[in-house]
């Protein structure tokens, strides 16, 4: 064993290092795996970016409340008699001897795309004061919060970033009224920095919701308390709500466009992927041509069969992990921070950054490294059975 | 144990080539006893090279026997033969067949892989087999920095570093020119002569089979002469 250990090491070695002879058909095969590499990553890079954006943004012990058989925001509708009820139900946190509670509007108004100069879909979300307080980590970066009372907006800052006009002290016309943006906020690249933020009462007046809402938060007591939320809501007629808490709905809204995004990748990586392995075929069938005689002179000199398969196959696996890491890089280069967006469920853009992890980067380069056994197996087998005879004399 | 290297008993050699079958040899029949010089000539095609093959292990018989220290090698399997060959066999082939990427050292070094040594006792003996062929200062040079004798030399020393019975030459100098050709057949006589090795080398070269001990005639598929000389 340790003989043929030896033997496997010093062929795979040999292969290695001739490969400068065949330096422009091995280098194809590492582009070729590289550019699978890179754009099965720039898909999960995406898909994770988004799925990320989404689901950061709920907390555990902040439920939502919305019209029963809502799948989003935008869908709900919700009374102030209703948020009144919920208010006094267990499970809600007080501050003060008042419930911490947050009865929103959801209002989808238009943007100009600074990439492309198109219109696309923003939500502007009437909140309260209390609402934002019950969004962990968000923070003003620019100007301030909204009065109350006033024509006023606070925006997130990808909001600023991918659209035009939404700098602190510009006017700009949502809906029938002339609103200002006073600040900037950021809330750790989720999903909420794609939103506008105004006063609920001005949101309502605005756009005719009268004394309609769409969704409710709270903040519970504990995230334990959502259970006993739940179902006091559900025992009561009057609600007629669904309450669960903010992390599971954003983690659903997250599913659905993550797993599109990923659909769409994996399937375009493994097309690509098929035309890898023809060119990492066509490579290594040319290099065990082109080391016939050394194969062969090899074999006489009594290596085994078995050593000459495994040291092939290590000069298609070094081909491909070398594509995958040129591919991993380039796109961590390329992909990492990108800022994209996308449409939500509520129909409105989401903004989002690509995320190249660790995890996604091994992903890819396993994909490599099938492409590289793959491609190595049925050339390392010819090798393993060269004839010794007639390969010698090759010259 | 037998006295001979090699004993051939009725040994055929054919190819079916379509509908055709093509005798290489038929009924051969040689003995080349151990520490024995032997050359093979004959003209091309005549099967020179196809003996050598099957005295080395790398090519069947298709009837016969060929039987190495008195023992059977025309029945062992893949696996058997390999083991065989780097055991017994060192081979020396017309263009050295060395391997580019690796040195001088390295290629010597190729058949002490398949042996337990460790890597200190590799170096030893590496060392000592181009310091036999004279190449001792040429270690760290690749083949291409090399002339064609002494990369023939370097593969004469990966031939015998693993201190094998019997050394394979075919056509050991038929890329030489004279003078290094001669250099090179001095090796194979002293390896002969001082080593015991048993040496067997296929050759067009009259000089080549001048060094040998007898020659063998191989024409159409059998021995027609046998030369010994003085």
């Amino acid at each position: 064993m340790a003989t043929f250990g030896r033997q496997s090491i010093a062929i795979a070695g040999m292969n290695i290092r001739s490969i400068p002879q065949r330096l422009w058909m091995s280098l194809s095969t590492v582009v070729a795996i590289a550019l699978v590499v890179a754009v099965l990553l720039s898909f999960l890079a995406m898909a994770n970016g988004f799925r990320k954006a989404q689901a950061s943004a709920g907390a555990a012990d902040i439920a939502i409340l919305m019209r029963d058989g809502a799948s989003s925001e935008i869908n709900s509708v919700a009374s102030r008699d209703q948020a009144a009820l919920v208010g006094e139900m267990t499970g809600v946190a007080r501050a003060g001897g008042k419930p911490l509670i947050s009865a929103e509007l959801f209002v989808i108004v238009d943007g100009t795309s600074r990439s492309n100069g198109l219109r696309g879909n923003l939500p502007l979300r009437g909140i309260t004061p209390t609402g934002i307080a019950l969004r962990h980590g968000i923070r003003i970066t620019e100007g301030r919060v909204f009065q109350p009372g006033t024509n006023e907006l606070v925006v997130g800052r990808a909001v600023v970033r991918e659209f035009v006009g939404f700098e602190v002290g510009k006017t700009l016309r949502l809906g029938q009224s002339t609103w200002t943006v006073v600040g900037v906020f950021e809330d750790g690249g989720t999903v909420r920095e794609s939103e506008l933020w105004a006063d609920a009462g001005v949101v309502q007046s605005a756009f005719d919701r009268q004394n309609f809402f769409q969704t409710i938060r709270v903040r519970l007591t504990s995230p334990a308390a959502l259970p006993a939320l739940k179902a006091a809501v559900a025992a009561d007629p009057r609600v007629q709500l669904l309450a669960q808490s903010e992390a599971d709905y954003f983690a659903e809204q997250a599913k659905a466009s993550g797993g599109l995004i990923q659909a769409l990748g994996w399937p375009l990586a493994i097309i690509m992927a098929i035309g890898a392995l023809a060119g990492a075929l066509n490579t290594m069938y040319s290099s065990v041509a082109t080391r016939g005689t050394e194969i062969a002179t090899l074999r006489a000199i009594g290596f085994g069969g078995f050593p000459t398969f495994v040291g092939t196959l290590a000069e298609a696996l070094f081909l491909s992990v070398v594509g995958g890491l040129v591919g991993v890089v380039a796109a961590s280069l390329i992909f990492q921070g990108f800022s994209a967006k996308t449409l939500s469920a509520n129909f409105t853009q989401v903004i989002f950054t690509f995320q190249v992890t660790p995890g996604l980067c091994v992903t890819a380069l396993i994909l490599a490294t099938v492409v590289g056994l793959i491609g190595g197996f049925f050339p390392a087998i010819r090798a393993a059975r060269l004839p010794i005879v007639g390969m010698l004399g090759d010259q | 144990m037998s006295d001979f290297s090699f004993q051939l008993r009725k040994v055929s050699k054919r190819f079916v080539k379509g509908k055709e079958t093509i005798t290489i040899f038929d009924n051969l029949d040689l003995d080349i006893p151990a520490q024995d010089y032997v050359a093979i000539m004959g003209p091309s095609g005549s099967g020179k090279t196809t003996l050598l093959n099957v005295l080395g292990g790398i090519d069947q018989v298709t009837s016969g026997e060929v039987l190495f220290n008195g023992q059977r090698v025309d029945t062992l399997n893949e696996g058997q033969l390999s083991r065989w060959r780097a055991a017994n066999v060192g081979f020396i082939f017309q263009f050295y067949n060395l391997m580019p990427v690796l040195t001088a050292a390295q290629n010597v070094e190729l058949p002490l892989l398949l042996t337990k040594l460790g890597s200190k006792d590799r170096r030893r003996h590496v060392a000592t087999a181009l310091d036999l062929v004279g190449l001792g200062d040429r270690s760290k040079h690749y083949p291409r920095e090399m002339s064609g004798g002494q990369q023939q030399r370097v593969a004469i020393a990966r031939a015998i570093v693993s201190d094998p019975k019997v050394l394979l030459c075919d056509e050991p100098t038929g890329d030489l020119d004279r003078t290094t050709a001669d250099e090179v057949l001095e090796i194979l006589a002293l390896l002969n002569r001082e080593h015991s090795k048993t040496v067997i080398v296929v050759t067009h070269d009259p000089e080549a089979a001048n060094h040998a001990k007898r020659t063998l005639h191989l024409n159409k598929g059998i021995f027609v002469e046998r030369t010994k000389l003085a």
